[in-house]
């Protein structure tokens, strides 16, 4: 009896069937690789360009307290030379008033 | 570049070795030359259609992706190494949905054949078997799809399974007995007479 069960078992497990796929998955997955494929190049390439970048300035390679003096020097020149009083000492309208000396002094003031 | 013509005389495990280098050519053929196969394993582990063609569309990518996955120096043969992928995700896609859709397969089947009652009783007695096979442990499960449904030796489907064969004999007699056990008590398999004689009254 329990023989005639695992043959009845094989009968019924031998009509399991397995639907269609619905659509068609071969051009589904073939085209999503290929979309795939595009994205990760175009991210390669953008990737590319900051990895560069990124190695350039690794490259500069500074000790911490020489870039802070380095930055100080640097902002401090950018300051001073715009501030209002060195603008001012520095104010010459032109050239020649730059080279001219005092009208009041004449030929007889060397001699 | 190779011709299409002669990649299609290529291995899989061949193609696979262009595939590691990119080859988009060799991947579309493996896809052609397998997703039928792959897709009616990952429908018996979950028999859903759109979440099987889903499974096997998230492990094709998997290989595409990280092609580097497949070792050809171990010896695998293509098939038997992709089976386990497409199992395991399989496995990890029931997991997260768990069995939350029992009735609603059965209700698709029988509005389609709602009028013929032949129809409707074989498409019950095949849900029924399915709902079985889906009540029984999943390792009981993977080796019951890979040696009577995949038509995969004992040998290959031990190698998918990571397991001794002694092991996978031990793991589908017990899917049978589980079976059976369950279908009896269903109704669906054996008559009266034989059921009273299986639970010995």
């Amino acid at each position: 009896m329990v023989h005639d069960l695992d043959k009845e078992l094989d009968a019924l497990l031998s009509k399991r069937a397995v639907p269609e796929m619905r659509s068609n998955l071969e051009h589904r997955i073939i085209q999503e690789s290929l979309r795939q494929e595009t994205q990760s190049a175009k991210r390669q390439s953008e990737g590319g360009f900051f990895a560069g970048l990124k190695a350039v300035l690794d490259n500069i390679v500074l000790p911490q307290p020489a870039l802070a003096m380095m930055m100080v020097l640097m902002v401090g020149g950018v300051l001073g030379a715009y501030s209002p009083d060195v603008m001012q000492e520095d104010d010459v309208d032109s050239f020649e008033s730059y080279i001219m000396m005092s009208d009041e002094i004449g030929y007889g003031d060397f001699l | 570049m190779v011709p299409t013509h002669k990649l299609e005389n290529l291995s899989d495990e061949e193609l696979m070795v262009r595939v590691q280098d990119a080859d988009h050519s060799a991947f579309s053929i493996l896809v052609t030359r397998h997703t039928r196969m792959f897709y009616a394993a990952a429908y018996r582990m979950y028999p859903y259609q759109d979440e099987a063609e889903d499974i096997v569309q998230e492990a094709f990518m998997k290989l595409w992706n990280r092609p580097e996955i497949w070792k050809a120096d171990k010896g695998a043969k293509f098939t038997t190494w992709f089976y386990r992928v497409v199992t395991n995700q399989a496995i990890d896609f029931a997991r997260k949905i768990k069995n939350t859709k029992g009735s609603e397969v059965l209700d698709r089947i029988t509005d389609k054949t709602a009028n013929q009652q032949e129809v409707m009783e074989q498409a019950q007695q095949e849900q029924m078997l399915e709902d079985a096979i889906q009540e029984l442990p999943e390792r009981q499960k993977l080796a019951l799809n890979l040696c009577f449904y995949e038509g995969l030796s004992n040998k290959e489907a031990a190698e998918i399974m990571e397991v001794g064969v002694k092991a996978l004999e031990s793991l589908l007699m017990r899917a049978k007995a589980g079976l059976k056990d369950i279908l009896v008590r269903q109704g669906s398999l054996g008559d009266e007479e034989k059921r009273g004689h299986y639970y010995g009254s």
